[in-house]
């Protein structure tokens, strides 16, 4: 499993795939304060990219890789 | 070379030919839509196999071709002179590829811009000149334009600006990247957060929604809506080559000095930069050595690259290092960076593959030549993660391409022996002739005895005839056998297909074969591609559900599609099944009734049953949206003319909310026909066996005239009665037994059956029908010719046609 969905904490391990999109949506907005690790990330696809970006994730952690952090961060904090 | 390749390649070079004739057709006969819809089908068929493999210039091409036959065929483009010549170009262009794939596997990437170019004149065709200026890219960009920076560019944060202009300023290209996906590129399989982060050079990267995200019940995350911009110090072949899947969805720009701000070009690398590392790389490197050290890095890449394929590779490589270790000692680095070097270096060596050092190099040259101990581990693993990624995209691919060509395969091409039709079916005519000639030896024998009476010499023709004959039967069946082939043939592009498409469109599915060894004649066999292929890409984009669906109705999220062939008696029987969704007879019909294809009075009365064969009318199409995989109204009308042209039959079944079951029977063979022969005037036709069901006698006073109309009760059903000397315009009336009964041959074409008045039957005889040439082919009421034992001609008829 690339996403691992603790109680309110989604932890993403290597890819998260493009199937991941629609579970991850639907645990988020069932969540009242989801957070999201992406420490163990190596990449997401551009659909899960969407749904951090549109739903205004709190990232509890960012990935290690420094570049991948940079395009992350240049979408998701705020 | 992949055996799936040298499908595609003789496929594609029988669509050229196809599309080149239907092209020289049109031009005679401008509108003709049976022209027209052939031509397509023939761009379709290859746009949609060449999609199978890496050559999206071809690809691109062919879909600018489709886009522009499909407005043509619809009468939304007029066809002009203009239209001929841009599609044979555009032909030319795809053979001149397919014959490069040919001789080198491949072909070489010099071929883009002249794709676009191609493809750009035929979507300009499309839209009279409006889409072309739109997609033109950074050639249509004024001057003025071009001098001052894109808007989005503002976001560039100041520290890397400052860093870009540095590399600007020692001649570095750099370039601009906005890279805008299409809205429905993740059904294409692509991933553009993927692509945009290994931007090769890039040394700034955004992401940002083009509009306003949805509220999250609403939101879908499968519309892409994100754009990236990129800043990146590359070639500019090289970003094109990174892009060259959605050069329509990329623009590339090069970054230009009065772009950044005048402070920004004063200010020097010293104060770019504030993560700083160790004590010695406090202080800023003097402009001079940071001139030198630019060069020398550059100097170094160059060689690398020069190096890809050189034999003393390792040597250069082993230079490099040292160069490289030079350059850190002299700017005084610390050790851990000197040895990580040293390692980089030995490790590029040692696998040949530098891409690593490559990425430390640039890493270190976008840093300003300062020491990066802190990022250092990161850029380790960035580096192995970029690898293992690679590495695991390859090895999907070579998961796949097995899967493309399964290994027995290869046992079997090995001890095969490849040759040409031509010669096959040279023989199939040579025993086709010593049958007839064969045949003609009883009559000898007869005359024989009857004419010369000599019984010993006719009983000798005989027993020899006998012998001749059964070897004749043999070799007649040994070379039958000669032009069967598995359906494995068609069946192993499947595993392929299935799976690329399924992706595509997100699905889960697994593909069960079963009786892959079932044979039929080679014609038959590759009559069923196409069809098959319409078939299987119809299960899965609209029989089929996504694995959401499926489990919300309790199904299995993995659906399943069968494709079954079996042998019974003389037939070979292929099942194509999914359970999926079904087919709905209500939409079917409502849509039938959209598009034209039955009335209202039709509308109201047709069964559930004939409601689900109307998605094999010509016209028919259910799909909403007009995709990469079906959906044109090119899909079951096409299916089913093939399978009748190869005198198959189609059967549906489907149950909504279950799936669908379609069912092909089809000839083992063409060779060999089971003809009727009948009598009418003193002449015999041969009548194909498949057409009858059954011969009556029909007593004169049996038969009614209903409105001029001639009609017989048959076991309570109304049968409409023909006089066959009527249909071929014979001048005399047809005969009746001593008992003053009719001959009536009852038939069944398409689904009308009715009943054909002959004078006589005759016997039912096995024939290799000869097809119409000359100027005999233009007579339609014949399918072909026969020759018969005693040497006549029988000529059988072709009742669809003259009914």
């Amino acid at each position: 499993m690339p996403i691992e969905y603790k109680k309110n904490q989604a932890n993403f391990l290597d890819v998260a795939t493009v199937e991941e999109a629609e579970p991850l949506l639907a645990w988020l907005q069932e969540k009242k304060k989801p957070k999201v690790d992406l420490k163990g990330c190596t990449h997401i696809h551009s659909a899960n990219l969407q749904v951090l970006m549109a739903l205004n994730v709190k990232i509890n952690t960012w990935p290690e890789e420094e570049r991948f952090r940079a395009w992350l961060q240049s979408a998701l904090s705020h | 070379m992949n055996p799936l390749l040298v499908q595609f390649l003789s496929e594609a070079s029988d669509c050229l030919e196809g599309i080149a004739a239907k092209l020289m057709q049109l031009e005679k006969r401008p509108g003709d839509s049976d022209l027209m819809n052939e031509l397509f089908r023939f761009v379709h068929t290859l746009k949609g196999n060449s999609g199978l493999f890496d050559f999206p210039e071809m690809t691109r091409v062919l879909h600018a071709a489709e886009d522009l036959m499909d407005a043509v065929r619809t009468g939304a483009v007029r066809q002009t002179k203009n239209f001929t010549d841009e599609i044979l170009d555009a032909m030319d262009f795809v053979g001149g590829l397919t014959r490069e794939i040919e001789a080198h596997g491949h072909y070489a990437d010099t071929h883009r811009d002249e794709a676009v170019r191609i493809a750009h004149g035929l979507r300009a065709l499309l839209s009279s000149g409006e889409a072309a200026t739109s997609s033109v890219q950074e050639t249509s960009t004024s001057p003025i334009l071009a001098s001052l920076p894109p808007q989005s560019f503002q976001r560039v944060p100041e520290a890397v600006k400052a860093a870009l202009s540095n590399h600007i300023k020692y001649g570095e290209s750099c370039f601009w990247i906005v890279y805008k996906p299409e809205e429905g590129c993740f059904f294409q399989g692509d991933d553009p957060f993927y692509l945009a982060r290994h931007t090769p050079g890039q040394i700034w990267g955004c992401v940002e929604n083009r509009e306003p995200w949805a509220p999250p019940a609403a939101l879908d995350p499968y519309r892409c809506i994100v754009d990236f911009q990129i800043l990146a110090v590359a070639f500019k072949e090289e970003l094109a080559d990174h892009f060259r899947y959605v050069p329509d969805q990329v623009k590339i720009l090069e970054v230009l000095p009065q772009w950044l701000h005048p402070q920004a070009v004063a200010h020097t690398h010293s104060d770019s930069n504030p993560a700083s590392g160790t004590q010695q790389s406090e202080d800023a490197l003097s402009e001079e050595i940071f001139e030198s050290l630019t060069q020398v890095f550059r100097a170094q890449r160059v060689i690398l690259e020069v190096a890809q394929d050189a034999s003393d590779k390792k040597r250069r490589l082993s230079r490099i290092g040292t160069t490289l270790l030079n350059c850190a000692k002299a700017i005084g680095q610390p050790p851990e960076l000197l040895e990580k070097i040293a390692a980089l270096a030995k490790a590029a060596q040692e696998s040949g593959d530098a891409t690593a050092l490559l990425t430390w190099m640039q890493d270190f040259q976008n840093a300003g030549f300062r020491s990066i101990a802190t990022a250092k581990e990161e850029k380790v693993s960035a580096a192995s993660e970029t690898r293992s990624v690679e590495e695991a995209i390859e090895a999907k691919n070579a998961a796949r391409s097995e899967e493309g060509s399964p290994a027995s395969l290869a046992g079997t091409v090995a001890k095969s022996l490849k040759v040409d039709q031509v010669k096959i079916d040279r023989l199939m005519n040579l025993i086709g002739e010593l049958v007839v000639s064969k045949n003609a030896i009883p009559y000898l024998a007869q005359r024989a005895e009857n004419q010369f009476g000599v019984r010993e010499l006719s009983r000798e023709i005989k027993s020899q005839y006998s012998v001749i004959n059964r070897i004749a039967e043999e070799m007649q069946d040994a070379i039958m056998q000669i032009r069967m082939m598995p359906v494995s043939v068609v069946f192993q592009r499947f595993p392929r297909l299935v799976r690329d498409i399924s992706r595509k469109l997100g699905k889960e599915v697994s593909l069960v074969l079963e009786g892959e060894e079932t044979e039929a004649d080679k014609n038959i066999i590759e009559a069923l591609a196409d069809p098959l292929i319409h078939i299987v890409r119809n299960s899965l984009d609209h029989g089929l559900e996504t694995p959401e669906v499926r489990k919300a109705q309790g199904k299995p999220a993995t659906g399943t599609l069968t494709i079954r062939a079996t042998q019974e008696a003389d037939r070979a029987v292929i099942e194509i099944t999914d359970d999926g969704k079904g087919i709905n007879p209500e939409v079917v019909k409502r849509k039938a009734h959209e598009k034209g294809v039955i009335d209202e009075e039709t509308l109201e009365r047709i069964s559930d049953e004939d409601a689900i064969h109307l998605i094999f009318a010509a016209g028919f199409s259910t799909a909403e949206v007009v995709s990469d995989l079906s959906g044109r109204g090119v899909g079951m009308d096409v299916v089913r003319s093939a399978v009748e042209k190869i005198n198959g039959t189609i059967d549906l079944q489907s149950r909504v909310g279950k799936g669908t079951r379609l069912r092909i029977s089809l000839p083992l063979s063409m060779a060999v026909t089971q003809v009727m022969i009948i009598e009418s005037d003193g002449q015999i036709f041969g009548v194909p066996m498949d057409h009858v069901v059954e011969t009556v006698r029909v007593p004169r006073s049996a038969v009614r005239v209903i409105k001029s109309a001639q009609m017989t009760l048959l076991r309570g059903r109304l049968v409409p009665l023909k006089t066959l000397n009527t249909l071929l315009r014979i001048p005399a009336k047809p005969q009746t037994s001593a008992d003053d009964e009719y001959a009536v041959l009852v038939v069944r074409v398409g689904t009308d059956t009715l009943g054909v008045i002959v004078d006589e039957f005759r016997e039912t005889v096995d024939v290799i029908q000869k097809p119409m040439t000359g100027v005999l082919s233009g007579l339609q009421a014949y399918s072909g010719s026969a020759l018969m034992g005693d040497g006549s001609v029988l000529m059988v008829l072709n009742l669809k046609e003259i009914i």
